[in-house]
């Protein structure tokens, strides 16, 4: 090399400079596409609207202060039983897109208007990370070599696969500039937060109609550490389970009602022609709540996945669960609701599923909703979305079953299936 | 730079121009560091070179190289840097007239052997070239040396025509050999 090639190797970028050029440009190019509206919107919230959050947090104040004392939802567990399917998309198309509104319970300041998972980021260590792109007040910058850049503020979500299933998914906090690769994410994965997030939307939820898929969904994602057992009837496959559900402590009237357990065997029926799921039952298993319920569906005028199904499915038990803490009189028999399924927002916090029948009748399936608790119950409406607009059944005993699907279970002493609702 | 496609450039394929980007990074931060006071300056101005790349894309007529067409923004933003500093501006204004009136016929083997002085030069004479060099003969001898442009690219660059490129050039390698000298 002669000294005129040397001089060009001294004034060349250093591999330092480049990522700062690369980052750098990347700022740059984000800033430019960022319409103006959306630039005032960051600068209104950052000042004056942020002053009003802040004014109405000393105002009230203490009321701020009893919220925090509720026990939050891990944002890592409803976020992963929300998306839980991402493996099999990973699966089937090796990128994921997904677009979610998640909001910040207790921050109203602080929204993603949109996640989009974009890559799957492979490293040598055989583990992958997805990468979350969340636009709107925050973003995270993919950069080219696998890093995960900040671009304004420190929130992050970062879905974490090992070895094909998900095993973490957290909030992170970082500094804006930090660079995050795959190896240091188990280090900052440690600061896990407290926050709750509510998912409204979930437009990509895969199909689970293959026998396989549906014994594999539940047993790599959903229910890792329970024993799945999958037995071959005449014509039916049956997949069971049993597991213990915690009702959450939730607050009503102020009152901290305490967690209980629940222990429940769940049944999945499935034909072994058409490998379509049939029906699910739930049986409870704790002595002094020996109901049982059971979904059929109606294949006829839907297909409903396993997904599909534990939005029927999750309702109920919830519905059984809240029941168990507020009592009233049961009646007893066997009922069958068929109709319509439609999902209403109600107010920024929560949804209600319907069903109405074809005379016009309109029941909820599911009841208000509390505040403090609306994160919970949230994600089961999400998944019964996907199957608004289809014709559904509900059958089972008619003491559990009215109070899951005619409102308002918890207010009400005595209810009667001929409620309805306007 | 020839594999790149223009089409894709220019209807905003992000792949094409993280290509050109990764091409041509070094060799426009090699134009400013060697025009500007500091290497952070030079990063500055780098990064709004490929920014106002990534949005005139669509401006680029393909009537030059995209090479070229990309340090013509270089240069533009360079003259707007020294228009900010009070700096002279003179490596921009070549008077061809001037140039070719007083210009010698120019032989290529006499060039190649000025050539070779500089290749052959060492760093501290490199340097003292560089410092020594009027701002025209610096810019042209930079533009072709470091910034590996070919006479066609500089001459679109400059404005000014195949020739008297070849004169600049000449001049410029002749006053390097007399700085050596000295």
């Amino acid at each position: 090399m002669n000294n005129l090639e040397q001089l060009k190797q001294n004034l060349i970028l250093t591999k330092a400079e480049t990522k700062q050029l690369d980052r750098k440009l990347q700022l740059l190019i984000k800033k430019e596409t960022t319409p103006l509206w959306i630039n005032f919107f960051k600068y209104f919230t950052g000042s004056a609207f942020f002053a009003i959050i802040i004014f109405i947090g000393l105002f009230f104040g203490r009321n701020l202060g009893e919220k925090s004392t509720i026990t939050p939802v891990s944002a890592a567990e409803i976020i992963k039983n929300s998306i839980s399917s991402l493996q099999q998309l990973k699966d089937n198309k090796g990128i994921v897109k997904m677009t979610s509104d998640i909001k910040y319970k207790n921050d109203p300041n602080f929204n993603f208007q949109e996640i989009q998972t974009t890559e799957w980021l492979n490293n040598s260590e055989n583990k992958s990370v997805a990468e979350i792109r969340i636009t709107g007040k925050d973003a995270v910058i993919n950069q080219p070599d696998g890093t995960i850049v900040t671009r304004h503020s420190n929130n992050a979500i970062i879905f974490d696969y090992y070895n094909g299933v998900i095993h973490d998914i957290e909030q992170i906090y970082y500094n804006p500039g930090e660079i995050l690769t795959a190896e240091s994410l188990g280090k900052l994965r440690l600061q896990n937060t407290t926050a709750a997030y509510t998912i409204s939307d979930y437009p990509d939820l895969p199909k689970y109609n293959k026998l396989e898929q549906i014994t594999k969904f539940y047993s790599e994602v959903m229910l890792p550490s329970n024993q799945l057992q999958l037995v071959s009837l005449e014509k039916q496959y049956q997949i069971s389970f049993e597991s213990v559900s915690i009702v959450r402590g939730i607050t009503i009237n102020k009152q901290f009602i305490q967690e209980i357990p629940i222990t429940y065997r769940y049944e999945l029926l499935i034909d072994k022609a058409t490998q379509l799921p049939i029906s699910e039952t739930i049986n409870s298993l704790n002595a002094d709540y020996p109901d049982q319920i059971t979904i059929n569906y109606n294949f006829e005028t839907v297909t409903l996945s396993t997904t599909e199904a534990a939005a029927l499915f999750e309702p109920v038990l919830r519905e059984y669960r809240e029941n168990l803490t507020n009592p009233f009189t049961i009646t007893t028999g066997e009922t069958k609701i068929s109709g319509t399924l439609s999902i209403e927002n109600y107010g920024e916090t929560y949804y209600k599923a319907f069903i109405t029948t074809t005379s016009g009748e309109k029941y909820a399936l599911i009841s208000n909703l509390l505040t403090t608790d609306y994160l919970f119950t949230e994600i089961p409406t999400l998944q019964a979305r996907f199957y608004q607009g289809k014709t559904v059944t509900v059958s089972g005993k008619l003491g559990k079953l009215q109070r899951a699907i005619i409102e308002p279970v918890i207010l009400v002493n005595s209810i009667s299936l001929d409620s309805k609702i306007n | 730079m020839e594999d790149i496609d223009i089409t894709k450039f220019i209807s905003g394929n992000h792949k094409t121009y993280e290509k050109v980007y990764q091409l041509l990074r070094d060799n426009i931060f090699i134009y400013f560091v060697t025009r500007v006071d500091n290497r952070e300056t030079a990063l500055d101005l780098t990064a709004e070179v490929f920014l106002r790349v990534y949005k005139f894309k669509n401006n680029f007529e393909n009537k030059s190289s995209l090479k070229t067409w990309i340090f013509s923004i270089a240069q533009h933003l360079l003259i707007d840097f020294y228009r900010k500093n009070a700096r002279e501006k003179e490596i921009f204004t070549t008077v061809e007239s001037e140039i070719l009136e007083a210009a010698p016929e120019v032989q290529s083997s006499q060039s190649q052997e000025d050539l070779l002085i500089l290749e052959q030069a060492n760093s501290a004479e490199l340097n003292q070239i560089l410092a020594n060099l009027t701002p025209r003969y610096k810019n042209f001898l930079i533009l072709k040396y470091l910034n590996n442009l070919n006479f066609e690219e500089i001459s679109d660059l400059l404005n000014i025509k195949l020739e008297t490129c070849h004169v600049l050039h000449h001049r410029a390698l002749q006053a390097a050999r007399k700085i050596i000298s000295h």
